[in-house]
């Protein structure tokens, strides 16, 4: 069984000047290296957490297919209009119905399918659940004891009958779900286990504080909580929020088919667990200050939660795959000191190998070399590469929260720091949906919804 | 273990964290943060709710002394405060993992700058009371030997009392410190600011708290900030608007705002008193009423109602002028006046009476409204009065207040009483007799209209009554309440001696 995490220190500058008016402002890359294909995996213990509202059970179709597929309804007499999860709706009934179902899908039909693929994928020492959930939640398969595929799946069918979904309602109200999820990760603790909840939703919240306390709660059970939005219509500063508050993934399904490739990677992630419960800690020496951490690889993210303790500043990792690089990006201010290799900070990585109950911790002396007189400093380009990225995240963020504020000015100004910097990494693509964000802003058109989302999800995924 | 969570892009601590390792305060959440320091609502021990304050550690560990420095500075100064009900009490400061906090009274309440956001165009009454206040703060902290050197609208805050408390001692300073660092807000720096840092010499100085009040009066009537290049350049787009844009204010507020804002530091006032005392001369009073508007309510048609409406000023000088009210049906004392329609006035506290005469008014059943009018040196105000008469319920008067009968035992007798309706309303009304056996009254029911009156027959038998004294009552009630009654009494005597001997014992009663 490995136990072992490489770690390996990058210095922003090959030297600091001596000089007091040197710029003291240093980053650090720590990136970390888990071993690889470890013997035995880790057992895992997932549970489902699958959006039922109404509009996860409605027809994807384009506003030209609604047109066509209800003028055809009304002809015969097939078209009823409901409300549902806020929102207008058609239903079609009978014939019109059948060949609907045949030639169009909806998302929570996409949904199913793609647990079934993933739990198909699951071994022996794994567990499943499913909660659906809607105005009301439900477990709708408890597997924490045993899993049955095949009775699993069966109830997933179930599942997409509109009269086992319709006994849920139409909303999304989301904390009794949360609240059910902690109860099948309390009862499926297994020793040394990686237990996620993986949630799945196309709507806004309904109950967004009552949803937080929850997922605190299901926090502090040490389950990870990954998130996926589905659509266009989910609130993705919530869902990451969640994801980045309990060590989980955020990712985002524009079509509700990208849904079977986002639960594989994150299976594939799990399965792939080198280590767990990792954290990275910076002590400041002599005087040196640790301003901020971020994580850079797989993902861009500010950590959610720092813990300081008697001059450590210590992030949580949550669970690591072996053989791919996490990397931490941390902000120090350094004081002045003499020429010579001084040490000006400490850090240490702790974390539970597979299969044991006694963590490790390595400590590392962080020492830079102190010069007098510094010609051009020798710069690492992995480290000013990723300090960009960073850079255009905190852009990305500082403008979403102008935005909110009402301040258009800031909001413009933002996205046109994170469009020059990604000019100047060779983003093109992603630079040009920045400068349509912020010509879309100053124009006060209407939000591009869609562009907004793959905005975010891209400049997370700058890191990778 | 002290937990921080991001929120934007602060790291602050987290709802729940309990600091220093006593854990006297619980964080509640972030309120506030600035360049050196986080604000946080946090609960005491003992349920007061506090600000806590957490010094950053500087990202340059070059300015760790400055910060150091920074909080010795504020805390001295919160030290020096004293307790004044226009700024936050100082409570306690200690050290927790490696942050210094200060902890002060919480002032629950919007800022300035909020207001002023909300609606930017204040009423000037409001304006002059809010800068009378805030030059009282201000000369209680330099009389303390402090000046705030950062007056702004997001430093000051409306309590639930109505007034304005000063916030935030982070750059305040002792007068005559010579300072390397000056830590002001544009738009509220005095001018003189930029030479001074062009010489790299700063002086603290009580005008320039002034320069900065009057800035925040000028906020307040103009609805807008003066921009920081305008008092630098010394700029005539200051004053000229404040001489066009307020023809409409009291010249008097208009002159000291001038004053106050005066680029000559010498011709400026030089502290917060002389300040607030010009203002007290020269500022128009402000009237507050409370309440603003006097409703009567629902009375019936007889007696008077009182309610009491004070004026208070919140403003300069002294209140002085007349109140009248004009309706028939009101009158009005002030101290030492008679009821009069119309009082004079003189005080800064005045409680006006305003009394309502119900019988003045033919009509029931409809609210009436009459202005009680104010006239004093800002002009005239009107607080609204309104009444609804409402007829009065049955009321029942009876002709006696008593009944003797005396009888000879075996006998029969009558008696006759009266009973009115003196109410605005008709009433079934119920007789009834309590107390003994053998007394009647008739008829038991009857209805009166109001004015309406009845006489009623009162048998009473001594073939059931027993020979001896007794008493009883006769009672009227009212289908709404109202209740009268009379007593009785019956002396049923054996022969005629007993009879005399009962009358005379019975005159004897009634003449005790």
């Amino acid at each position: 069984m490995s136990n072992g995490i490489d770690i390996n220190i990058t210095p922003e500058r090959a030297a600091v000047g001596a000089a007091s008016g040197e710029d003291r402002q240093m980053h650090l890359l720590v990136k970390l290296l888990p071993s690889a294909a470890p013997e035995r995996r880790v057992p895992i213990d997932i549970c489902f957490v699958l959006d039922c509202s109404g509009t996860m059970r409605r027809f994807q179709l384009s506003p030209e297919e609604i047109a066509r597929w209800s003028n055809l309804a009304r002809s015969r007499g097939e078209l009823r209009m409901v409300t549902a999860d806020r929102r207008e709706g058609a239903i079609f009934t009978g014939r019109t119905l059948q060949e609907l179902q045949s030639a169009a899908t909806r998302p929570l039909v996409t949904a199913a399918r793609a647990i079934k693929r993933v739990v198909g994928a699951l071994g022996d020492s794994d567990s499943a659940s499913v909660v659906a959930f809607a105005d009301r939640a439900n477990t709708v398969y408890d597997g924490v004891r045993g899993l049955d595929k095949g009775q699993m799946f069966e109830v997933i069918n179930e599942l997409l009958t509109d009269s086992t979904a319709f006994e849920l309602g139409d909303g999304t109200r989301m904390a009794q779900a949360v609240e059910l999820a902690a109860k099948q990760v309390e009862r499926s603790s297994q020793p040394g286990a990686v237990a996620r909840v993986i949630i799945m939703t196309d709507g806004i919240v309904h109950d967004p504080s009552d949803t937080l306390a929850r997922i605190e709660a299901l926090r502090t059970l040490g389950a990870g909580i990954t998130t996926i939005g589905i659509g266009l219509d989910f609130d993705e500063e919530y869902l990451t929020r969640i994801a980045d508050r309990s060590g989980g993934q955020y990712y985002y399904a524009e079509d509700p088919a990208e849904l079977g490739e986002h639960l594989s990677a994150e299976l594939a992630r799990l399965q792939a667990t080198a280590a767990q419960e990792v954290t990275v800690g910076l002590k400041g020496e002599r005087d040196a200050v640790v301003v901020d951490l971020y994580q850079v690889q797989p993902a861009i993210k500010g950590f959610d939660e720092i813990v300081t303790e008697q001059g450590w500043t210590r992030v949580k990792l949550g669970e690591l795959p072996g053989g791919e690089v996490s990397a931490v990006l941390a902000e120090l201010g350094l004081p002045e000191l003499p020429d010579g290799s001084q040490q000006v900070a400490t850090l240490e990585v702790s974390w539970r190998p597979l299969g044991s109950q006694q963590r490790k911790t390595e400590r590392r002396e962080v020492r830079l070399p102190y010069r007098k007189s510094l010609t051009p400093a020798v710069q690492d380009p992995e480290v000013v590469r990723l300090i960009d990225r960073v850079a255009v995240y905190k852009a990305e963020r500082d403008a979403q929260w102008a935005q909110q504020d009402g301040d258009v000015e800031q909001a413009t100004r933002r996205l046109r720091e994170a469009t020059h910097l990604l000019k100047k990494m060779g983003e093109e693509a992603l630079a040009a949906n920045f400068e349509r964000q912020a010509e879309d802003l100053e124009k006060r058109a209407p939000e591009d919804r869609s562009r907004t989302k793959r905005l975010k999800a891209a400049t997370r995924r700058l890191g990778a | 273990m002290p937990t921080r969570r991001r929120y934007r892009d602060e790291l602050a601590l987290t709802p729940g964290q309990a600091l220093p390792e006593s854990g006297r305060y619980r964080i509640e959440r972030l309120i506030g943060g600035g360049t050196f320091a986080l604000v946080y609502l946090a609960t005491r021990d003992d349920g007061v709710k506090v600000a806590l304050k957490e010094y950053r550690i500087p990202a340059d560990p070059r300015q760790k002394g400055d910060f150091q420095h920074l909080y010795q500075q504020e805390r001295e100064v919160l030290r020096r405060m004293g307790s004044h009900p226009l700024v936050p009490d100082y409570l306690d400061d200690f050290a927790f993992d490696d942050r210094a906090y200060l902890v002060q009274e919480y002032v629950e309440g919007p800022t300035l700058a909020e207001i002023l956001e909300r609606d930017p165009h204040l009423p000037e009454t409001q304006v002059i009371r809010w800068a009378l206040k805030l030059c009282e703060a201000a000369v209680y902290l330099h009389e303390h030997g402090i000046i705030h050197h950062d007056l702004k609208p997001d430093n000051i805050k409306l309590a639930a009392t109505g007034d304005p408390v000063i916030l935030d001692m982070g750059s305040a300073h002792v007068p005559g410190d010579r300072q390397s660092d000056f830590y002001g807000s544009d738009g509220y720096m005095a001018p003189e600011i930029r030479d001074m840092l062009a010489r790299g010499d700063l002086e603290a100085h009580r005008r320039i708290d002034v320069f900065a009040l009057g800035c925040v009066l000028y906020e307040m009537l103009l609805g807008r900030r003066p921009t920081q290049d305008d008092i630098d350049g010394q700029s005539g787009r200051l004053v000229g608007p404040l001489l066009r844009e307020l023809s409409d204010i009291h010249p008097g507020l208009v002159s000291v705002l001038i004053r106050a804002m005066s680029f000559d530091r010498n011709y400026r006032y030089q502290n917060a008193r002389e300040m607030l005392e010009d203002l007290r001369t020269k500022g128009p009073p402000a009237l507050e009423l409370n309440p603003p508007a006097v409703d009567f309510d629902e009375v019936s048609g007889r007696g008077h109602e009182r309610r009491v409406v004070t004026l208070t000023n919140r403003g300069a000088q002294r209140l002085e002028g007349k109140a009248r009210v004009r309706a028939e049906w009101l009158r009005l004392t002030a101290p030492d006046t008679a009821e009069e329609r119309e009082v004079a006035f003189v005080g800064d506290e005045v409680p006006l009476t305003v009394i309502a005469y119900p019988d003045r008014i033919g009509e029931r059943g409809v609210e009436l409204h009459a202005d009680l009018e104010i006239t004093y040196q800002m002009g005239r105000v009107t607080v609204p009065c309104a009444i609804a008469v409402v007829p009065q319920a049955a009321t029942l008067q009876v002709s006696q207040a008593s009944l003797y009968v005396n009888l000879q035992v075996g006998r029969r007798q009558q008696a006759h009483l009266g009973v009115r309706n003196i109410g605005e309303q008709g009433a079934d009304v119920a007789c009834f007799v309590t107390g003994a056996q053998g007394i009647e009254v008739t008829p038991r029911q009857l209805h009166l209209e109001p004015s309406d009156s009845a006489d009623l027959v009162v048998k009473v038998d001594a073939q059931v009554l027993p020979k001896g004294s007794h008493a009883a009552r006769i009672g009227f009630r009212a289908a709404d309440g109202h209740e009268a009654q009379v007593d009785v009494q019956v002396d049923v005597f054996g022969g005629i001696y007993d009879s005399l001997r009962a009358r005379v014992a019975a005159r004897g009663k009634r003449t005790k």
